[in-house]
């Protein structure tokens, strides 16, 4: 492509105008790195941090009237490192040996729960159009045009010289304090570090104080950016960032900084050129139209799957966690033949109590939500596939689910094909994306392969949406993703508590094909890969093509849970339902709960699903106690974030999930109580059982053990 | 769980909004004599088709005026008054009639026990409002304000003694937190408890629920593709065509005399893309009549701006645009004023979503000279119109501020109470819908342009414009100074056109009150 005249003017401004964007990107990407570096954290929960720094700020500066020295020292100085050093002492410290995995879903919890608790203590609301105020006077309408072609305002300045002095600062910091070396020590192993006299304890402390300042001091000056303060922006801004940061492979500041910058130049000139090429040449105008709003994940994805050394750069591993005992087997595996058995009466008990309570008791509103919550629980089988099973984190089964769903819909609105029909039509094509997905992303693991696959999400969400026989077009513009309930055989399935059957039916389906994978051969091979890729390589295991069976199984199942879920709302829904956000929380809920079970996604299924109406707004108390509610309900949706962060608090101290941890707890209890009885009625005839049936594990022990998602 | 999920969606929420608004205004249902009805009659009385048509009027008028005028309107004319229009003084449509009133008994006070009729007590007629409170991904007041113009317009009309020996009382308020409008309007179907349902959000799940259920539902209808064809759903405006050409964004960059226009959308919003596309069909149709061309498209800009919008800028300024024509979000808006003062640009922007008062204000100068239209008569006009009194009148006495969504939750209230009305004291679920259904030139008391609710629940297409307004129908406004002004003469602020043909024509100044 030649240039046409004044070219050369263009791209000098073009550059100027993408340093802006660029410096806030390079911003985010440094405290990431930063973060990473410190902590070993993939720290999604930053754009969190800086957001309630920068709350913090505007409250005081604008609705307390404070000036902008003490503001700044209260939401920068105090808040900011106060922050980061709870979150190291409640939540980080036990995870310190954790995979970088269980330690993302922390933080993705923390990245809902902190903005809502905040806004919660503070009653602080974003406003529309009350633009946060810099740190400088008159940031935002003074201008310096020292080329003659493009403004710099003096906000963007103080952010572009912030950044360059971070960067050299937080160089120097690593290169040649003790402090940065300990820090860079203790990620790598702090039990080594330990055995040279350091306290490991101390020195994550301070490495959080000072990344969480960092992200105050982020927050404060990229502000100004936003017309309306919404922590939601701050998260968009890091999933865009981590494309810097994934430049300098999480641990470079300079190529962070040098990505950032980047980045935002990049688009900038992009923005530039290819709109007047694509109107000389029109077949780049479909380049212009889908890649213009997906940049930053295009180059992430490239980034992450074109370029060897990221797959070369596995997450820091301890030297000594090789005296971290192996994940602890499931408590199905290892309880009593007869707790087990009581387990699963009790299990089918419950079942059909509910069920039966649903189907005669409950209205429109209940049947609509059970349904929803096993639908939930059915699409939630794909991560405990993906995730439980084959030990990877996919953060993108969210577009699965919207394939499925988005193909019941074209289907029965071109074709007028069954919607049962088009969904498990749908099952199968998110299974063939699934498997294809596998195949780029087949040498990334651990947290590479969540960025990928959140990248992938992000992409399908900016650009496939937009085609019409994805998305609809403008059959969806007139009328939404319209779908019909099915008629099958003699029964309309209009009816929802006959839908209801249908979809408990699917999900005990699939709940049954999920053991059988867990229990067969494929569940031992993904074991053997989730233990040793090369061992089980050495085996005869082929990992390619077992993750890509994994890919495809999950996907699989998402894409029928995502259909059944635009049949039950008649409509797909997307925004609502499928989107990039929607399924990294899904996967939290499950790993929070047990990744490696049907019970968890169940419960997680249900949590999704149930926890509004059952706690927050006290349906659930309102019905035992036949309408008689304390005074504070509904609680404020705020909460349910809160709990949700709490909850993942919890996680940090048992690792194997919520669910399971709790059911480890009860059967050490169950058995203890058993053994006792059995010692009273028959002296000796306990320690003979024992001898038969396996022991629990010590609750205690194993909620110390936290090398699993 | 999933605050951040809402991030996201939210984002496709914000462009809907965006999209939903842009394009909106034009659409209205009524034969152009409408203008010279009272506020009160406009919605019932018999057309002017025969007697009351001044004969000004009939000349601007479409052709079908008369014979499209709806027999069945005479019998919902309201029992209390019987009004006849004099012609008016001018040439022009814009006067307001003179008109003699003769009152009869009044029969919205006459009681009749009702059994079986969910949420109506003898005492009382209940309605449920869902709506966006928590997790607003826009930062503007949505649920309370829109509950501040419902209970206002409830309050006024309690104050007259009811309607048919009952109070008016909102019973449920329910915050549907952004993606919990389906579960909403399950618990009001459950519920049986609210006669009908009135929502104001930004994710309208419910919507279908609420019309399957045939629950009379009154919304702030921003959303076309959960309204359309869905005839127990009344909405401020009705489903609209978005890809359709219109006249009043060309019109308004003849006003601003500019020569060269750019169109702008967000290119992850289907809606917002075809909002930009028609403002750009527009501009190429009516070229040649307002004197100027399309420099500039743009649909695909990043929702939120968050890279900037700095090279778009320089590329309008390069191609010498003087008039932006978008389909986004007033956070954006406000991104892309800020861009261009930082570049020196000077254009007009028209604004499809910024009638926000303390937004503008709050903009200070950024916004001088440019343009925004509300889909109802605005706050600054000055047309006479009573229900427009009654609402300034009762917010204040209720301490309230006016707002976009008060006034949406007025008109809202007003078209309930007047379906109930036509529906007699005898009033079921049905018959209520039926009133509303059979009325085809719904003004709202003249706050809207009118709607032909017989027609109008199915939205048009450019292939097929049978059911499109006969009127296309905007409020411009001009920002000034952090304030707003009508563009049209405050007494008559709608600027409409004949939409027979979408042929260009100069536009009429009118006004639907009296």
């Amino acid at each position: 492509m030649v240039l046409a005249a004044g070219t050369g003017t263009d791209v000098v401004r073009a550059i100027l105008q993408g340093t802006p964007p660029g410096a806030v990107y390079a911003l985010v990407a440094l405290g990431f790195v930063l973060t990473y570096k410190t902590s070993g954290v993939f720290n999604l929960a930053f754009g969190a941090q800086a957001f309630v720094s920068a709350a913090m700020f505007f409250q005081a500066r604008v609705e307390w009237g404070w000036s902008t020295v003490p503001a700044l020292v209260l939401a920068v100085f105090v808040l900011a490192p106060l922050t980061g050093l709870l979150m190291e002492r409640l939540i980080f410290r036990h995870l310190r040996t954790a995979s970088a995995v269980s330690k993302l879903v922390v933080a993705i919890g923390l990245s809902v729960a902190l903005p809502s608790l905040f806004e919660t203590l503070t009653g602080f609301a974003g406003v529309a159009g009350r633009t946060p105020e810099g740190l400088v006077p008159d940031g935002a309408t003074v201008f310096y045009d020292p080329l003659g072609v493009y403004p710099f305002s003096r906000d963007e300045l103080v952010a572009l010289g912030v950044a360059v002095v971070g960067m050299l600062g937080l160089g120097a910091l690593f290169r040649f304090s003790s402090i940065g070396l300990a820090m860079r020590a203790v990620v790598e192993s702090p039990r080594m570090t330990e055995l040279a006299g350091i306290d490991a304890d101390r020195v994550s402390s301070v490495a959080w104080m000072l990344s969480s300042f960092f992200a105050g001091m982020a927050g404060v000056l990229i502000a100004p950016r936003f017309n309306t303060l919404m922590a939601p922006d701050f998260f968009h801004l890091v999933v865009v960032a981590v494309a810097a940061a994934a430049i300098g492979r999480l641990v470079s500041l300079p190529r962070a900084l040098i990505g950032g910058l980047g980045l935002g130049i990049f688009i900038a000139l992009f923005r530039t050129f290819l709109p007047r090429w694509s109107a000389d040449h029109p077949w780049l105008e479909p380049f212009q139209n889908n890649l213009t709003p997906s940049m930053p994940f295009v180059v992430l994805f490239g980034v992450l799957v074109l370029w060897p050394a990221i797959r070369r750069s596995p997450a820091a591993a301890d030297p000594l966690s090789g005296v971290d005992p192996p994940p602890p087997s499931l408590v199905s595996a290892t309880r009593s033949a007869v707790l087990t058995r009581a387990a699963r009466v009790f299990g089918v008990c419950f079942l059909l109590l509910v069920g039966l309570t649903v189907w005669f008791r409950g209205d429109v509103v209940w049947v609509h939500l059970v349904t929803q919550a096993t639908i939930m629980s059915l699409i939630l089988l794909s991560v405990t596939v993906i995730t439980g099973l084959a030990g990877q984190i996919s953060l993108c089964q969210g577009t699965f689910a919207a394939i499925g769903a988005l193909t019941v819909f074209q289907l029965a609105d071109r074709w007028d094909v069954s919607v049962l029909a088009a969904a498990l039509v749908g099952a199968v094509i998110a299974a063939v994306v699934g498997a294809l997905l596998s195949i780029p992303v087949l040498r990334l693991g651990g947290i590479w392969l969540a960025i990928a696959t959140l990248a992938f999400a992000f992409f399908f969400d900016a650009v496939m949406l937009k085609f019409s026989w994805v998305g609809g077009g403008d059959s969806a513009l007139l009328q939404g993703h319209r779908v019909p309930r099915p008629v099958l055989g003699p029964w309309d399935l209009a009816d929802d508590r006959r839908f209801l059957v249908l979809v408990v039916v699917v999900f005990a389906l699939v709940s049954v094909f999920v053991i059988r994978i867990r229990e067969g051969t494929t569940g031992l091979i993904l074991r053997g890969l989730r233990g040793s890729e090369v061992a089980a390589e050495s085996v005869g295991v082929s990992p390619a093509r077992a993750r890509m069976l994994a890919f495809a199984i999950s996907a699989a199942i998402a894409g029928l849970g995502g259909g059944l879920l635009a049949i039950h709302q008649e409509n797909v829904n997307y925004g609502n339902n499928f989107t990039p956000m929607a399924a990294l929380f899904w996967v939290v809920l499950v790993v929070t709960l047990s990744a490696r079970t049907v019970e968890g996604a169940a419960q997680a299924g249900a949590a999704f699903s149930l926890f509004n109406s059952v706690i927050l707004r006290g349906d659930g108390i309102g019905w035992i106690t036949r309408g008689h509610l304390p005074g504070f309900f509904p609680l404020s949706p705020k909460w349910r974030f809160v709990l949700f962060g709490l909850a993942s608090i919890q996680f940090a101290r048992h690792p194997e999930g919520l669910v399971e941890h709790g059911k480890r707890r009860a059967t050490a209890g169950m058995d203890a109580r058993l053994a006792a009885r059995r010692e009273r009625a028959e002296p000796g005839a306990a320690s003979s059982t024992a001898q038969q049936d396996p022991p629990s594990p010590d609750p205690s022990k194993v909620a110390a053990v936290g090398k699993q998602p | 769980m999933v605050r951040a999920r809402k991030h996201l969606h939210g984002v496709v929420v914000l462009l809907a909004l965006a999209a939903g608004a842009c394009g909106n205004s034009g659409d209205g249902g009524a034969v152009l004599t409408t203008t010279t009805a009272p506020p009160e009659s406009t919605t019932t009385a018999p057309p002017e088709s025969t007697t009351t048509a001044p004969p000004e009027s009939t000349t601007t008028a479409p052709p079908e005026s008369t014979t499209t005028a709806p027999p069945e309107s005479t019998t919902t004319a309201p029992p209390e008054t019987t009004t006849t229009t004099a012609p008016p003084e001018s040439t022009t449509t814009t006067a307001p009639p003179e008109t003699t009133t003769t009152t009869l008994p009044d029969p919205r006070h006459e009681f009749v026990s009702l059994d079986g009729v969910p949420g109506v007590t003898d005492e009382e007629i209940r309605f449920a409002v869902i709506g966006l409170r928590s997790n607003n991904p826009l930062g503007t007041c949505v649920l309370d304000c829109y509950l501040d113009g419902i209970n206002s317009y409830f309050e006024y009309r309690n104050a007259e003694g009811g309607l048919f020996g009952r109070d008016l009382v909102i019973h449920e308020e329910l915050d549907d937190e952004l993606l919990q409008n389906q579960v909403r309007a399950l618990e009001v179907i459950a519920g049986e408890d609210s006669f009908a349902a009135f929502s104001a959000t930004l994710v309208a799940t419910g919507w279908g629920d609420l019309d399957e259920a045939a629950i009379p539902t009154f919304v702030w209808n921003i959303h076309a593709a959960e309204s359309a064809n869905r005839f127990n759903i009344f909405g401020h405006i009705p489903a609209m065509c978005a890809e359709c050409t219109q006249r009043h964004v060309p019109y308004l960059a003849k006003l601003a005399g500019a020569t060269k226009v750019a169109s702008l959308g967000y290119g992850i919003s289907e809606n917002s893309k075809v909002c930009a596309q028609s403002v750009s069909d527009s501009i190429d149709r009516y070229s040649a009549e307002i004197g100027a061309e399309m420099a500039y498209f743009n649909d695909d800009l990043d929702f939120g701006l968050p890279n900037g919008i700095a090279p778009e800028v320089t590329a309008m300024m390069g191609a010498g645009v003087d008039f932006i024509s978008t389909c986004m979000d007033l956070n954006g808006m406000k991104s892309m004023a800020q861009e261009m003062k930082r570049q020196g640009m000077d254009a007009v922007l028209y604004h499809p979503n910024s009638y926000n008062h303390p937004f503008v204000a709050e903009a200070g100068d950024l916004f001088e000279g440019d343009y925004v239209a509300p889909q109802f008569e605005p706050f600054e006009a000055d047309s006479g119109n009573e229900l427009a009194a009654a609402f300034e009148a009762q917010m204040a006495t209720g301490g309230r501020d006016l707002s976009e969504l008060a006034m949406i939750g007025w008109i809202n209230a007003h078209t309930a109470f007047e379906a109930l009305l036509g529906a007699g004291p005898e009033f079921d679920r049905a018959s209520v819908i039926a009133d509303m259904n059979s009325r085809t030139a719904w003004d709202a008391g003249g706050l809207i342009a009118p709607i032909d609710w017989t027609r109008q629940h199915v939205p048009t297409t450019p292939d097929d414009q049978s059911n499109g307004p006969r009127l296309e129908c905007a409020a411009s406004l001009r920002m000034t100074g952090g304030a707003m002004e009508t563009v049209a003469d405050p007494a008559t602020p709608w600027i409409c056109w004949d939409n027979v043909d979408q042929e260009w024509s100069e536009p009429q100044q009118m006004s639907f009150g009296g």
